[in-house]
């Protein structure tokens, strides 16, 4: 209605306030920091096994030992490198492939953009999580194979949004225009096209981080993701498990790590979602938007 | 007509909240209807004639709310009219008919059974006797085949059926004042005529009052008594619709009119309005026309006087007005 | 109009087929991923290579992929899922046995996801600017990210380890111990499904709040439970039918990994046994059991929510 202004809407919604956001960026600035320097702050070598098995927390070892008798901080400090890394990648490359077949079945049209919507009709249908654990477990445990999992079932969302973004952009005049004065199709799309579409799948990107930092830990934690011995936080949450009696804090603090990691980019992304005015929307929120939009076919 | 009014809002303020701080968007509106009479209300989209009648109907969206005034209304026929509590007046004396009929319907409900509802709510009656008043009431509003269209859902109705639908579910709450939010603005103009005789002929069968907002100068001019024209948030000139359409007296007024172009009027009269109207953070007691008005003086920077439309002489809120001049 | 149903129900079946028959594809040429031979791994590292041969032979692992197919179809309709490779079981026997205990795990994490969501969804809905709605949003958020994994041992070892009060895990004898076996998983499983239950149920809820058609109900004099019952429900139901359906997808994967946490015997711990175990045949059903149950619970619900809105024209 002409009534209800824009003020009065985005005040419905409640936000991150500036101090979450703030927290969010310096506990996320602290994790990338502790995670580049983890060799030069790290107390031990996180594979140094000893005879110190189990130890309590204590001035020699600030997070305690495990099982094996490593320093848990050590540990602790080297996950965080393996399970940054992991994500960017476990989110970027989905984004990456994705952005790659969007963009050209966008610009390209006609049957390859068809192809590219039927393939993308069925894999919104198919249970991802699901098909996640039957990948990763065909292909073997290990890096390689999570990040090929991850990208095999995440790309749909990106080029599926990035085509619908090139389609519309493509409408436009000053792209019409580009033509007229002699451009390549390849020019239009990496000058033109794409620095439009991509905003919208950052702000997807954010979202997905969280969920991909969470699906690593999972599969770890199942044994299905990286190698065994490989300092991880589900793994180590895993490895905790026995011990959960006597020494809870052993799973605590790897699980604490994961929930602090994925809040913060969650704020973050929320924040970028607003500066882009999108809303910020994962694999499975993405949907969901879709099907409480739509109300299929059956609408008259 | 009797001697008090059926409605009077006095001193109507309200302001979007944001942030802790509140934006003042309708400012000191004051009007009075009386028994039969429809006071036209017309302004630019975003000058607060649809607020009005919320904020009188205690139906402001979340984050926007009366800051100030008082809504008053006759509580039976001949009784002076007495202050209501916001949300109070809904159903009870007051009822409204708004613009789009395909978003204010409830797609789940069948229209029959809807009215029958709010027949009972009432009149405490059988289910039978509420059936057969909502059947009279869908004929009373021209609904042909009313026994068979009792059981339709809205989406089943065209947009003229289901804004007659609208206006029987109104006057099922049997209103003193009917309040119509251009309830022909989405129709096409033949439905409009008869949409505007069918209201029209409700005010007269019922003796309701009625206050009428639209854009449309000559959907006002058809119906209204009296004319309060809004801008910025205020009610800027106001008196008998005769007076107001050909003689007014403030500048917006006369903006508003030669922005219409006519059949019959002079050939070149049409001229749009230049710029646009201030957005509520720009609001300031200084007269708000002021930055596109041609006839502007020193005063127009002072406080201008408001316009108190208790009553209904010809006044505006000018202080050049174009009589004077 | 019971024919047009019929047909519309028919042609939603049909709009399902491409998906299941492109998962039916993907189970199916999963064993082609694989590194090394299938054969090989499944014969084990001590077998002949007579032994391995006869056992490509016996899976059929040497004909071409589209006969594979085919034949892992008819085994499929006559109720064969195969084999185990650890045990030599037959999959529907072992999924027999299982799946109860599943389907009463995401029934309890059901009723705790929405026990937890409907207020949270409420207060974000009803009271957007309320400090009760902002501390909301953010447990969400926080919510939302805790691995459920480590929030099962999390609670296990507060309420289970610390005070005794329930079974750290396993399944009991009777039934008053399955019961309590299955309260921290519940937990878990609702605690994990919760955030976006919450979050999408505001979301309509704030749509149907703010329709047009509620103020033309609340000018007509209608507030409180009237209000609520005549126009609010009617309307919010479809949008709710389609959040338990997309919770589905949420619940079987908290459910896969809660089961093998608290060591409860569902086809989600079978699942994942399996796969650490390198057992094929295992995954490859429930895959397809997992994914063809969200698919069939999403058809479901696209045809309750078509019988709910009366606009529906049933093309």
């Amino acid at each position: 209605m002409a009534m209800i202004t824009p003020a009065a809407v985005s005040a419905v919604t409640p936000r991150a306030s500036g101090w979450t956001r703030s927290a969010a960026a310096g506990l996320l600035a602290l994790a990338i920091l502790a995670a580049v320097l983890a060799p030069l702050l790290a107390p031990a070598d996180p594979a140094l096994l000893t005879l110190d098995q189990l130890q309590p927390p204590s001035a020699a070892h600030l997070l305690g030992t495990d099982a094996l008798g490593r320093d848990v901080l050590s540990r602790l400090l080297f996950a965080l490198r393996t399970d940054l890394l992991l994500m960017v990648f476990a989110a970027g490359l989905p984004m990456l492939a994705g952005t790659l077949i969007g963009a050209v079945a966008g610009y390209r049209g006609g049957v390859l953009d068809a192809a590219l919507r039927w393939v993308a009709d069925i894999f919104q249908a198919l249970p991802v999580y699901v098909l996640l654990i039957a990948f990763v477990f065909v292909l073997g445990p290990g890096t390689a194979s999570l990040l090929v999992a991850f990208s095999v079932l995440g790309w749909v969302v990106y080029a599926r949004l990035i085509r619908t973004e090139v389609r519309r952009v493509r409408e436009r005049d000053y792209v019409s225009a580009s033509y007229l004065l002699g451009l390549s199709h390849t020019a239009v799309l990496f000058r033109h096209v794409l620095p439009n579409a991509l905003r919208q799948s950052l702000v997807y990107l954010a979202t997905d981080m969280g969920m991909a930092l969470q699906g690593i830990a999972v599969l770890s934690f199942f044994g299905l993701g990286v190698k065994a011995g490989t300092p991880e936080l589900g793994a180590m949450v895993s490895e905790a498990q026995l011990f959960l009696r006597s020494h809870w804090w052993l799973a605590a603090f790897p699980g604490l790590t994961i929930v602090i990691l994925g809040s913060s980019i969650a704020a973050l992304g929320d924040r970028l979602g607003d500066r882009l005015g999108g809303r910020p929307v994962g694999r499975l929120s993405g949907r969901l938007g879709g099907r409480l939009g739509g109300r299929g076919e059956a609408r008259g | 007509m009797s001697a008090h009014p059926l409605l009077e809002v006095d001193g109507l303020r309200v302001a979007v909240r944001r942030d802790g701080t509140a934006l003042t968007v309708l400012d000191g509106v004051s009007f009075a209807v009386g028994a039969g009479q429809c006071l036209g209300i017309v302004g630019e989209s975003g000058c607060g004639k649809s607020l009005t009648l919320r904020a009188a109907m205690g139906l402001l969206p979340p984050g926007i709310e009366r800051t100030g005034g008082e809504i008053r209304l006759s509580p039976r026929a001949g009784a002076a009219p007495c202050a209501v509590p916001p949300g109070q007046a809904a159903g009870r004396g007051l009822a409204m008919v708004f613009q789009d009929s395909h978003a204010s319907l409830d797609p789940t409900a069948r229209v029959g059974a809807f009215i029958a509802d709010i027949v009972r709510r009432r009149t405490a009656t059988s289910r039978a006797a509420a059936r057969r008043r909502a059947v009279e009431l869908l004929a009373s509003v021209g609904v042909p085949d009313p026994a068979l269209r009792f059981g339709s859902y809205p989406h089943e109705l065209s947009g003229g059926m289901r804004q007659r639908v609208a206006i029987a579910l109104a006057l099922a709450t049997d209103p003193r004042v009917l309040l119509c939010d251009e309830p022909t603005t989405a129709l096409d103009v033949t439905l409009q005529a008869e949409i505007l005789r069918l209201l029209d002929a409700a005010r007269a069968d019922r003796g309701l009052g009625m206050v009428f907002v639209s854009h449309d100068i000559a959907v006002i001019r058809q119906i209204a008594d009296v004319v309060a024209v809004m801008y910025a948030g205020q009610i800027i000139e106001m008196g008998p619709a005769p007076d107001v359409l050909d003689r007014p007296r403030h500048p917006y007024t006369r903006a508003l009119i030669d922005a219409v172009p006519t059949l019959d009027g002079p050939i070149g009269r049409f001229r749009p309005i230049a710029g646009s109207p201030p957005a509520p953070a720009d609001y300031t007691p200084a007269c708000r026309f002021m930055t596109r008005c041609a006839h502007h003086v020193a005063a127009c920077s002072g406080p201008v006087p408001g316009v108190d439309g208790l009553d209904s002489r010809h006044r505006s809120s000018c202080v050049n007005t174009l009589e004077a001049r | 109009m019971p024919a047009a149903r019929l047909r519309f129900v028919a042609g939603r079946l049909v709009q399902v087929l491409p998906v299941l028959v492109a998962l039916l594809l993907i189970v199916v040429l999963l064993q082609q991923l694989m590194p090394g031979d299938p054969a090989r791994v499944i014969a084990g590292p001590r077998a002949s290579a007579e032994q391995v041969t006869q056992v490509r032979h016996d899976l059929g692992l040497d004909q071409s992929i589209l006969a594979q197919f085919w034949k892992y179809v008819v085994n499929l309709s006559g109720g064969d899922l195969g084999r185990s490779n650890r045990t030599g079981i037959p999959i529907a026997t072992i999924v027999g046995e299982r799946a109860a205990v599943t389907v009463w795990l995401l029934f309890g994490g059901l009723i705790v996801s929405t026990l937890l969501a409907v207020p949270a969804a409420l207060v974000m809905a009803l009271r957007p600017r309320s400090p009760a709605a902002r501390v909301c949003a953010r447990s969400l958020t926080v919510i939302l990210n805790c691995p459920p994994f480590w929030v099962g041992l999390m609670l296990a070892s507060v309420l289970a380890l610390r005070t005794g009060w329930l079974p750290v895990g396993g399944f009991g004898e009777n039934t008053g111990d399955r019961l309590r076996s299955m309260v921290l998983p519940s937990l878990t499983i609702g605690l994990a499904a919760m955030p976006l239950l919450a979050r999408s149920g505001a979301a309509s809820l704030r749509q149907v709040l703010a329709a047009d058609h509620v103020t033309t109900a609340r000018s007509l004099g209608l507030s409180g439970w009237p209000l609520v019952r005549r126009h609010l429900l009617r309307n919010a139901l479809p949008p709710a039918v389609t959040l338990l359906a997309v919770q589905a997808a949420a619940l079987l994967f908290g459910a896969v990994i809660v089961e093998q946490t608290f060591g409860l015997p569902g086809l989600g711990a079978e699942m994942v046994n399996a796969a650490s175990q390198r057992d094929f045949p295992v995954v490859q059903a429930l895959t397809l059991i997992f994914g063809a149950a969200i698919i069939g619970i999403n058809l479901l619900a696209d045809l309750a929510v078509a019988l709910l809105d009366p606009r529906t024209t049933w093309r």
